[in-house]
Order: structure tokens, then C-alpha cells, then sequence
């Protein structure tokens, strides 16, 4: 009888047991929705372009005051032109270059990784823009040792020339990264509004009317303008871009692009009207 | 009077107490089986407030699933929730369009001194 007392009370124990935790066990062991390896990667890199930005602008800010102290020692080292005021010079030489150098290191890092992170530019453009950004970016490197280690003021002078001469290289290739970079963005919302209107295209192959099949109309024809604007604006910034000179393009950047705006604009307006009457 | 009072002391001691009361007999089996029986009971009685600690517990704990299960019931309606999934991409898009602006320039070229130098002339 106690024995069964026993038995009964194990049972017992053991079913509540079971109930209470057995949920509380799997819901540890239900695994997350699996993501898409290439969502994983581009929620990385927007974290690691969030990251940079914060970064870029710290190091952007110390520059600043780096560039303020730096122009006072090199007042006094003018006036005074003392043994003590070329050394402060020299060493504010050193600090606001280092950070000048750094500040740029930063810069092309936050074009490299948002020109691989955007969804509308053509792979072959991204490489080569890319590659030229990463070479810019290993010579401020190796220019940044250099005058880490450099001691001579005359010496400092030349590294300053360097930097001088290398800015119309450094000024080109940020230039090529902007332009894909805004090219890209306007091309993505392209690509999505075009997927909006297969969709809405499906729902209209349900129910057609006379009025609903003209909005369609104009909203396709609109659709295929900017898809026009967009191929001749992107074979000319890749020829641009393969010749390594985009200023034209770039001083021309609002003329060119805009009407692609207006014309993304437009279809976004249309393509709202088209989903209201569905 | 003074002869039916025996005053004897060794034949008083020798004798049994009169109102003593008789002690049981203890079994000694008896008392093995009161032994043995006593840490089952206490077994028992531990995994019955044991249950009924576990019962307490999840009784304690069931409120808060219910106020999450109410939470995902009752959702505070937001303006993207009432969109369509095509009103949803439709809206992603807009947003995008927005950062799109050719006017801003989002990624200018950093505001620094290119020309830095100790001593001004070359």
C-alpha cells in the first residue's frame, strides 16, 4: 500500500514536473528563423558602417582641435623662431598629420562599405572603384607611419607635399564613389518600385476596368522612361569611371540625375493611385 | 491495633509495590517496523510540498505570459501595420527615395587642410 503511496506520488511529481519545464526546454531548443546568409552579411556591414561613421566623426573632431593647436605652435615657431618653437611645431606637425591621415584612412573605409553594401550598383563598376579606394587607402597608411616615425622638420615639410600632390588622386576616386553611391540608391529604388508594380499587376489581372487598364498604362510608360534615364546616366558614368575621370560627371550631378528623381517620384505617386483602386 | 502494622522493613522491600503500574511489554519487532516507517513518511510528505512549492511557482509565473500573449493579441495599431504587404514595399521604397535626394550630398569629402606644412613656402 505505501509502496504504491509511493509510486503514485513519483508519477505525480514527475507529470508536473514535465509540465512545467518540458515548455520552458523547448522553448530554449526551437531554433530562430534561419537568415539568409546574404541578410547576415548586410546586417554586418550596415553595423560596421554605423560604427565607422562614429568613429570618422570623432576622429574628424580631433583633427580639429588637433589643426587649432597645430597653427599656434607654427605662429609662435614663425615669431620666436626658437629651438623650443620648432619643436612644437614639429610635434604639432605630427599630431594633426597623423590625424589628417587617419581622418582619410576613416573616410575611404565608409565609401568602401557602402558602395559593397548597395543593392543598385553593377558589380564590375563597384570593383573597380573599390580597388582604387583600397589603393588610396594603403598609401595614407603607409604616409601615416612615415610620419609617426619621422623626427627632421624639413623632413615633415616633404611629407606635407605628398599629401598635397595625392589630393586631386584622393579627391577622383571619392568622386567615383559618390557618384555610383547616389546612381546606386536611385537604381535600387528602381528595382523596388518595379517590383511594386509586378505586384500590383497580378492584383489587376483579377478585376480590369477600361480607366484601371489606361492608369496602367501611363504608370508602365512612366516606368520605362526612367528605366531609359537610368541606362544612358549609367553607361556614361561607367565610361567615366573606367577612364578615371568623373568630374564632368560630377559637376553636372544634379542636372543629370534629377530627372531620374522627378521621374522616381512620379511613379511612386502613380503606383500609390494604382494601389488605392485595387 | 499496634500487631496488624508488620513494621518488618526487609519483608517490605522484598515485596512488590502495590500500586505500581504494570509497564506493556515492548516487541522489539514492533519498534523496527515504527522505524523504518518513519523516513517514508517523510519522504512523501517532502515531494508533496515540493508539488506544491512547483505548483506555487508556476502559478506565480503564469501572469506574465498572459500579459504577453495579451500584448500580441491586442496590438497597438501603427500605420505600418494597417499597410499591405504591397503598401509595405511600396513604403520601403519611399523611404529609400527620400535618402536618394541627388541634392544632399551624403558622403562629402572630409573638410580638412590639404595643404599642411611647418614652414609656408615649398
Amino acid at each position: 500500500m505505501k509502496k504504491n503511496l509511493i509510486t503514485i506520488t513519483i508519477l505525480l511529481g514527475s507529470f508536473l514536473l514535465g509540465n512545467l519545464f518540458i515548455p520552458l526546454v523547448l522553448a530554449q531548443e526551437i531554433p530562430e528563423p534561419v537568415k539568409n546568409e546574404e541578410v547576415v552579411a548586410r546586417e554586418r556591414l550596415e553595423s560596421e558602417i554605423a560604427g565607422l561613421k562614429e568613429v570618422y566623426r570623432g576622429q574628424l573632431s580631433e583633427y580639429r582641435d588637433a589643426d587649432k593647436e597645430f597653427v599656434i605652435a607654427k605662429d609662435q615657431y614663425h615669431q620666436l623662431g626658437t629651438l623650443a618653437s620648432i619643436n612644437d611645431a614639429t610635434e604639432a606637425a605630427r599630431k594633426v598629420f597623423a590625424l589628417r591621415d587617419q581622418v582619410l584612412i576613416s573616410y575611404f573605409e565608409l565609401l568602401r562599405a557602402n558602395i559593397i553594401s548597395s543593392e543598385g550598383i553593377e558589380l564590375s563598376l563597384k570593383e573597380i572603384v573599390v580597388k582604387r579606394i583600397e589603393t588610396e587607402g594603403r598609401w595614407m597608411v603607409d604616409h601615416k607611419q612615415r610620419v609617426i616615425k619621422m623626427l627632421d622638420r624639413t623632413q615633415f615639410n616633404s611629407l606635407a607635399d605628398e599629401v598635397t600632390e595625392k589630393e586631386d588622386d584622393f579627391k577622383e576616386v571619392a568622386l567615383q564613389a559618390m557618384a555610383i553611391l547616389s546612381m546606386g540608391e536611385l537604381q535600387d529604388v528602381y528595382d523596388r518600385l518595379v517590383l511594386v508594380r509586378k505586384d500590383i499587376y497580378d492584383l489587376e489581372a483579377k478585376s480590369s476596368t477600361a480607366d484601371k487598364t489606361r492608369a496602367s498604362k501611363e504608370t508602365d510608360r512612366l516606368i520605362s522612361s526612367v528605366k531609359i534615364n537610368l541606362d544612358e546616366v549609367w553607361v556614361e558614368l561607367g565610361e567615366d569611371i573606367v577612364d578615371g575621370n568623373v568630374s564632368s560627371f560630377s559637376s553636372n550631378s544634379l542636372k543629370t540625375l534629377d530627372p531620374i528623381y522627378s521621374g522616381l517620384n512620379k511613379t511612386v505617386s502613380f503606383l500609390q493611385e494604382l494601389l488605392r483602386e485595387q | 491495633m499496634e500487631e496488624n502494622y508488620n513494621q518488618n522493613q526487609t519483608q517490605f522491600s522484598v515485596e512488590e509495590p502495590i500500586f505500581e503500574v504494570p509497564q506493556p511489554e515492548i516487541d522489539p519487532l514492533a519498534t523496527k517496523e515504527k522505524k523504518k516507517t518513519k523516513p517514508i513518511v517523510f519522504i512523501v510528505i517532502g515531494v508533496v510540498v515540493l508539488l506544491i512549492t512547483i505548483i506555487i511557482l508556476a502559478a506565480l509565473n503564469k501572469p506574465e505570459e498572459v500579459v504577453e500573449e495579451l500584448t500580441v493579441e491586442t496590438p497597438t495599431p501603427t500605420l505600418v501595420q494597417e499597410l499591405s504587404p504591397i503598401g509595405k514595399k511600396l513604403q520601403v521604397a519611399i523611404d529609400k527615395l527620400e535618402k536618394a535626394n541627388p541634392t544632399t550630398e551624403q558622403h562629402p569629402f572630409p573638410p580638412i587642410d590639404m595643404e599642411l606644412r611647418i614652414d609656408d613656402a615649398k
